[in-house]
């Protein structure tokens, strides 16, 4: 067991945060105040499993909230007339396409992946809004709006969906080729070259990835919120980060885990619900969300910037190059 | 590693205390004799009208005895349907929203008839969710009001008015145009014009300018919002038409001032102190199970009277 925490310090830190608020405060001696943490929990860590492999590969998607507003506008908007599954297979082409282009004006034309994504996201917002007219949309049936709200066996839906993408992220990660590869991407870029990676495939394949689940979670929202408008979560590629930051993903690339992502984002929601149900201010809990974001980053920089010069002159998790003779 | 998580640690704990520190200045407004939580969540409380709804929704609760519990949804509707959601789990006796999104009340009105808690929205809208009580301003009856006021200056001339109108889908918003139409059709004013300004001063200003060109003999302007009033006040100076009335609706500063510098005429006042304490009076009544008394039953709508407000008024 205590191997097994050390170096998880996120899970350690929920631990205790979930501990000192069961203790001072009655709101979370429900079982309820937990499972609204899990829900909203839910949305920002099915974005962040995306997000994950890009911070690997030492990117960033600034698109993310622009691409959940337009897909969200998009999902509730034909889910009406399409019913659910084409819907979804839809909306996940959708969000495919999206991260191929952002993947491609990354890795084909070179931008720098935050200037790239986050030209992309005027672009999404503004299609969103085109399309929206501005206006709401609203899609409020029941069949649809239980995959945000509901609840199965006591547990968010939301939740259930998001632990089976997690673990599906972390197979992806964990146990493919593909995941090798983007690990050995993000740690060295030259060396994975060398060991024959088609570094830019790589990189296409993850903003793909992002889009997948970012398509997904922009369901998800679409479905909770039972509406959808062009700048719901403008600024929300931000908390994304942190959550994915904080779960010990670091800034410099070539290390990250699903399950401490997950784990993270429950942690963040908790901040959150934890500030709404002390009754704390409006305006201090911007300075709480300052905060956050502040440790966030000197954490994924500062602690690990060594470990990370480390593996980058030992070319951990890389294959050995290929030689080829004749 | 165990750095790492040394650290996490350490800021968790800060975390931790800092929410429960400020927990200790902000306080909680409680009784002795308790009755049970009402919760608000609240537009945005960086603005002048919420800021007096939330005074009116707080003194309300607190003069009936209960608890109150606000939240900010800071112009953000993911916050006000998590937020929202955070009440509910409080508890609490009665939810008193103003939506910053109407089209996301569904889940939260959702919610808390699961838990029996009553929903009572405070202005903006329903959107089309199932919520026990809406409380507005008397919209129709502000618009007639203005009518009545331009009916009463206006004695001699052409009889031609124009209406600048908010977006369509403001269904509360239009209405304060039909109000002030059917007042003034009434007694054989003419409208001329009726045209959308999407609630923008600098459209106000573009269409009132068309206005000028178009029918020049106009007498009498009616805006739906205050920013466009003031925006069609500018064109008539730019224009050199001072002549021409000006009525907008809100009680805006930008408007009173403008009344008060001569080149408005007047404004429909809205009162959000009313509104908020009108909203608790009905959590209460719902919370007792008592009946309420709708001004349209079907809608389950209640009007708060606005104000006429004059040069007179503001000196």
């Amino acid at each position: 067991m205590k191997s097994y925490l050390k170096g998880r310090g996120i899970l350690v830190s929920l631990i205790l945060l979930w501990m000192i608020f069961f203790i001072t405060n009655e709101n979370f001696r429900r079982i309820d105040s937990y499972m609204s943490i899990l829900r909203e929990a839910s949305f920002v860590g099915v974005a962040a499993i995306g997000m994950t492999f890009c911070i690997i590969i030492k990117a960033m998607d600034l698109s993310i909230g622009a691409m959940i507003g337009l897909l969200a506008i998009i999902t509730l908007s034909i889910v009406g007339k399409l019913g659910l599954i084409t819907t979804i297979i839809i909306i996940l082409i959708f969000g495919a396409i999206f991260g191929l282009i952002n993947g491609f004006l990354y890795a084909k034309l070179g931008l720098p992946s935050f200037i790239a994504t986050l030209a992309m996201s005027y672009i999404y917002k503004a299609i969103a809004l085109i399309y929206s007219k501005g206006r709401p949309i609203q899609f409020s049936e029941k069949w649809f709006t239980v995959i945000g709200n509901g609840n199965f066996l006591g547990i968010p839906v939301p939740f259930i969906i998001f632990i089976g993408l997690t673990i599906l992220g972390s197979i992806i990660l964990r146990k493919t080729i593909l995941g090798r590869q983007i690990t050995a991407t993000g740690n060295s870029e030259k060396a994975s070259y060398l060991s024959g990676i088609d570094v830019s495939k790589v990189k296409i394949i993850v903003f793909v990835l992002v889009g997948i689940f970012t398509a997904i979670a922009a369901i998800l929202i679409s479905s909770r919120l039972w509406s959808a408008t062009a700048d719901m979560k403008s600024g929300y590629e931000f908390d994304v980060i942190a959550v994915v930051v904080l779960g010990g993903t670091s800034l410099k690339g070539g290390k990250g885990n699903m399950f401490d992502t997950a784990v993270a984002s429950v942690f963040f929601a908790s901040i959150y619900t934890g500030m709404n149900m002390f009754h704390i201010g409006a305006y201090l809990q911007k300075i709480v969300e300052g905060i956050i974001l502040v440790v966030a980053f000197s954490r994924g920089g500062g602690v690990q910037i060594i470990h990370s010069k480390l593996k980058e002159n030992k070319l951990t998790n890389v294959k050995k190059p290929r030689r080829e003779y004749k | 590693m165990i750095k790492a998580r040394g650290f996490l640690i350490v800021i968790s704990l800060t975390l931790a205390f800092t929410i429960m520190g400020c927990q200790a200045n902000t306080g909680k407004v409680a009784n002795v004799a308790s009755k049970g939580k009402i919760g608000f969540s609240v537009y945005d409380m960086q603005y002048e009208y919420f800021q007096s709804m939330e005074k009116g929704t707080k003194q309300g609760i607190v003069d009936l005895g209960y608890d109150y519990i606000l939240h900010d949804q800071k112009s953000d509707q993911t916050q006000m349907v998590s937020g929202s959601q955070d009440l509910i789990n409080q508890d609490i006796a009665a939810l008193i929203i103003c939506p910053n999104n109407p089209e996301a009340l569904g889940p939260i009105v959702e919610a808390a008839h699961a838990k029996k808690i009553p929903v009572i929205v405070d202005d903006i809208g329903g959107g089309n969710s199932d919520y026990d009580a809406i409380v507005i301003s008397d919209n129709i009856g502000g618009g007639r009001m203005a009518g009545k006021y331009a009916i009463k200056n206006i004695k001699a001339g052409s009889r031609e008015v124009a209406i600048i109108k908010v977006e369509p889908s403001a269904t509360f918003a239009v209405r304060r145009g039909e109000g002030f139409k059917s007042e003034v059709t009434a007694v054989g004013f003419k409208v001329v014009k009726e045209l959308s300004g999407h609630s923008k001063q600098e459209e106000g200003y573009s269409i009132m300018k068309d206005i000028i060109t178009s029918n020049p003999k106009i007498q009498a302007v009616f805006c739906e919002n205050d920013p466009m009033a003031v925006g069609a006040a500018q064109a008539c100076i730019d224009s050199k038409r001072k002549d021409i009335m000006i009525i907008g609706f809100n009680g805006d500063k930008i408007a009173l001032d403008a009344i008060k510098a001569g080149i408005m005429s007047a404004t429909i006042k809205q009162s959000p102190y009313e509104m908020g304490k009108e909203t608790v009076s009905l959590a209460n009544k719902l919370i007792k199970g008592e009946k309420i008394k709708f001004d349209d039953e079907k809608k389950k709508e209640i009007y708060i009277s606005v104000k006429l407000i004059t040069k007179e008024d503001i000196n």
